[in-house]
């Protein structure tokens, strides 16, 4: 609704559409013009309108409320990193080792990035000489972690299942194995997989 | 633990028997050392192991134990310095 009349001064007024003459309602849409640039975004400072103005190269922000603020700002978008890798020892190789010993082919390098975790599940499938146990372990941070023993009956073979979480620090993580007697092989092909897979997550 | 570790390669293949075979026979080939290689039962006293990669060209990796030690948490085996630890060269003159 307009303003009536003419030669008088401008009366106050909030452009209340529901109040008589009082200037009608503004129209944001494509009519009500500012001093603006494209993509400005408006709020209130509690008195006055400001102006935001839109990241000048946009590289995924998200307007966000930063702690102990009182005005909206654009801040790095949230959400999990997530990447991953996986280890694939060399099929077929052996071990008489009763002690820890590293299988071949069977590392990988952690990324490094603050605050994030690598979470690692291990496969192995053993075949066995003679009765009695494999064991699997995960070393890395300069030593041996989780480390299990699984009972295998000869000439049969078994898969094993290890899992372990990790600071992502750049660490090297290789897979190690041992039996109590006679000689492990390792299976990696066809039904009979040994793997690694890693989830990093930041 | 600490070992002496030696790795070798070798041009041979082992399709017509079992990688565990195999295994058997480079530790029989060793036995001129003195090694004891291989755990006959989890209580058994050793001087080491042997890991190989059987691909064509065979990579055979012989730890052998340079101080002894008792079952722990970590090992029901005795582990057991040998008399003498071989060269390089002995071991791949039996091996070859």
């Amino acid at each position: 609704m307009g303003f009536s009349g003419g030669g008088s001064q401008l009366r106050a007024h909030t452009h209340d559409g529901t109040v008589a003459l009082d200037g009608g309602a503004l129209d944001f849409d494509n009519i009500t013009q500012s001093q603006s640039s494209a993509g400005m975004v408006f709020y209130s400072d509690g008195t006055h309108l400001q102006q935001l103005a839109y990241p000048g190269t946009p590289a995924g922000e998200t307007l966000t409320a930063t702690a102990l603020s009182t005005a909206p700002s654009w801040g790095t978008a949230g959400g999990a990193s997530i990447t991953s890798q996986k280890i694939s020892p060399t099929n077929g190789q052996t071990t008489t080792a009763t002690t820890p010993t590293n299988l071949t082919s069977a590392n990988a390098t952690l990324p490094t990035r603050t605050g994030g975790k690598a979470f690692m599940v291990y496969q192995q499938c053993i075949e066995k000489s003679t009765d009695g146990h494999m064991q699997q372990a995960f070393h890395y941070d300069a030593s041996i972690q989780e480390s299990i023993q699984t009972m295998i009956v000869s000439p049969h073979y078994i898969t094993g299942t290890n899992s372990a979480i990790a600071d992502l620090n750049g660490s090297v993580v290789q897979l190690m194995w041992m039996g109590d007697s006679g000689t492990l092989t390792l299976r990696n092909s066809g039904n009979q997989q040994t793997y690694c897979d890693i989830f990093e997550v930041s | 633990m600490n070992t002496k570790t030696f790795e070798i390669s070798l041009n041979t293949d082992c399709l017509s028997s079992s990688l565990a075979t195999c295994s058997d026979a480079m530790i029989e080939k060793l036995k001129p050392l003195g090694l004891k290689l291989i755990a006959n039962n989890p209580k058994d006293t050793v001087n080491g192991f042997i890991s190989i990669v059987h691909d064509t060209q065979h990579l055979v990796r012989i730890e052998i134990y340079t101080e002894d030690e008792k079952p722990n948490t970590q090992h029901l085996s005795t582990l057991e310095k040998p008399i003498t630890i071989p060269s390089e060269n002995q071991i791949k003159s039996l091996l070859q």
